[in-house]
C-alpha cells in the first residue's frame, strides 16, 4: 500500500485528535483525555510549539469508511540528557489497526530517527505501557533497551494539585529567589 | 546557615553545572557515562534554540566549598508535552551538594520548579528516578508524588546513536 510521511500542518489538528482518542482507547485511558483540537492547534502550530507532529497519509483510493486519509501520527519533541546533550522524545507512535501490517509505523520511526541524527541528537527516548508486548517487541527489534528494566529508572509525576501545594509551601530556609 | 540565593543560571555558570552534574552521576554510579561537555551545555542552554533552562543554588562566599565553588545546587528542566492533557515540566536533573543538604534548598528550588509550572499552565510534573534511589523517593513521595512506573505500568526505553543511524539508512 502506497503512504507518505510529512509533517503536519495546523489544518490536520482535528485528525490528530481522532487518532490521539484511539490510542488512547487502546490504551485503556480514554477518560484520562482533556485536551481538545484547538489547544492542540495553539500547542503545536503557533509562534513558540511544544511539539511536532508526523502525520501517515495514504491514498484516497485506501481511505478509512468514514472518508479519512491521514492514518497514522507521530508526536515528538527534543528533550535534554546531562549526560548526552540533545535526545529527541517519541511521545505518541499510533497506526490504525486497519492500515498495520504496510511498514507506516516503521516509516515514522525511521523518519524520527532522521530528524534526531540531523539534529545531532544522542538518542531516541520514548515510554511503553509494560502490557504492551506488541510495541514491546517492535521496538526491541530496532535497538530498543527496557532502561526500566535494566537500571531500575521509575517515571514519576506531581500532579496539579501536588505541585500548587509545593508553590505555597513555607519553607524555612534562608533562601532569596531572584529567579 | 547564612543566606543562599536561588537564580536563573547564566553562561558562566556552565562549568559549575557540569561539576555537579558529574557529582550526581557519581552519586548514581554512572559517572563514566557524561560524556556532555561545557561547550555543548553553553550552546545548548544558552544558544539561538535553548534545549533545557536551568536554575542554581548559590551561598555567600564566606561558605563556598574548599576547592572555591559558591555554586552548591542546581535543577535543569525542559517543557515537554502530554497530547492528552497538555504541556508539562520535565525535571531532568535536580541535585544539591552532600554538605550543604538539610538546609531546605531542595526545598525551596522545588517550590521554585513548582510555581514556576503553575505559572506556566503545565498540568504536571514529570520526572525519573532510579528504584534503589530510596532516599529520593521518599522526598518526591512526602511531597505527592505518585510512581507512575509501579502504577501504571509505564517502562523507559532508549534507542542509541548506532541503531538512529541505522534506521535512518533505511527509509
Amino acid at each position: 500500500m502506497n503512504f507518505t510521511i510529512r509533517h503536519a500542518k495546523s489544518c490536520d489538528c482535528e485528525h490528530i485528535m481522532r487518532l490521539i482518542m484511539e490510542l488512547a482507547v487502546y490504551e485503556n485511558m480514554s477518560e484520562q483525555v482533556k485536551i481538545t483540537s484547538k489547544e492542540l492547534e495553539r500547542d503545536g502550530f503557533s509562534n513558540h510549539s511544544f511539539f511536532k507532529c508526523l502525520v501517515a497519509e495514504v491514498p484516497e483510493e485506501h481511505q478509512t469508511k468514514e472518508g479519512h486519509t491521514i492514518v497514522g501520527y507521530c508526536l515528538y519533541f527534543y528533550t535534554y540528557s546531562t549526560w548526552e546533550g540533545r535526545v529527541i522524545y517519541m511521545e505518541d507512535l499510533y497506526v490504525m489497526p486497519k492500515f498495520r501490517g504496510n511498514g507506516i509505523g516503521k516509516a515514522m520511526m525511521c523518519r524520527i530517527a532522521q530528524i534526531g541524527r540531523q539534529s545531532e541528537c544522542a538518542r531516541l527516548q520514548f515510554n511503553v505501557l509494560n502490557w504492551n508486548k506488541p510495541s514491546i517487541e517492535f521496538y526491541k527489534s530496532h535497538g530498543a533497551l527496557d532502561l526500566t528494566e535494566k537500571e531500575g529508572w521509575h517515571a514519576m509525576r506531581f500532579e496539579v494539585a501536588a505541585m500548587e501545594k509545593l508553590a505555597q509551601m513555607t519553607v524555612a530556609t534562608c533562601a532569596t529567589t531572584t529567579t | 546557615m547564612a543566606k543562599y540565593i536561588l537564580r536563573k543560571a547564566e553562561p558562566k555558570d556552565v562549568s559549575d553545572i557540569l561539576r555537579l552534574i558529574k557529582e550526581l552521576a557519581k552519586y548514581e554510579d554512572m559517572e563514566d557515562k557524561v560524556v556532555l561537555t561545557e561547550k555543548e551545555l553553553l550552546e545548548d542552554g544558552f544558544g539561538e534554540h535553548p534545549f533545557y533552562h536551568c536554575m542554581v543554588a548559590e551561598v555567600s562566599t564566606e561558605l563556598q566549598t574548599p576547592e572555591g565553588h559558591t555554586v552548591v545546587g542546581f535543577a535543569m528542566y525542559y517543557f515537554t508535552y502530554d497530547p492528552w492533557i497538555g504541556k508539562l515540566l520535565y525535571l531532568e536533573d535536580f541535585y544539591v551538594m552532600k554538605e550543604y543538604r538539610g538546609y531546605g534548598i531542595g526545598s525551596q528550588i522545588l517550590k521554585e520548579l513548582s510555581n514556576t509550572a503553575v505559572k506556566t499552565r503545565c498540568s504536571s510534573m514529570h520526572f525519573i528516578v532510579a528504584e534503589w534511589n530510596k532516599p529520593s523517593i521518599e522526598f518526591y513521595k512526602r511531597r505527592g508524588a505518585s510512581d507512575l512506573s509501579s502504577e501504571e505500568g509505564w517502562r523507559l526505553f532508549k534507542i542509541d546513536k548506532e541503531y538512529l543511524l541505522k534506521m535512518s539508512a533505511e527509509e
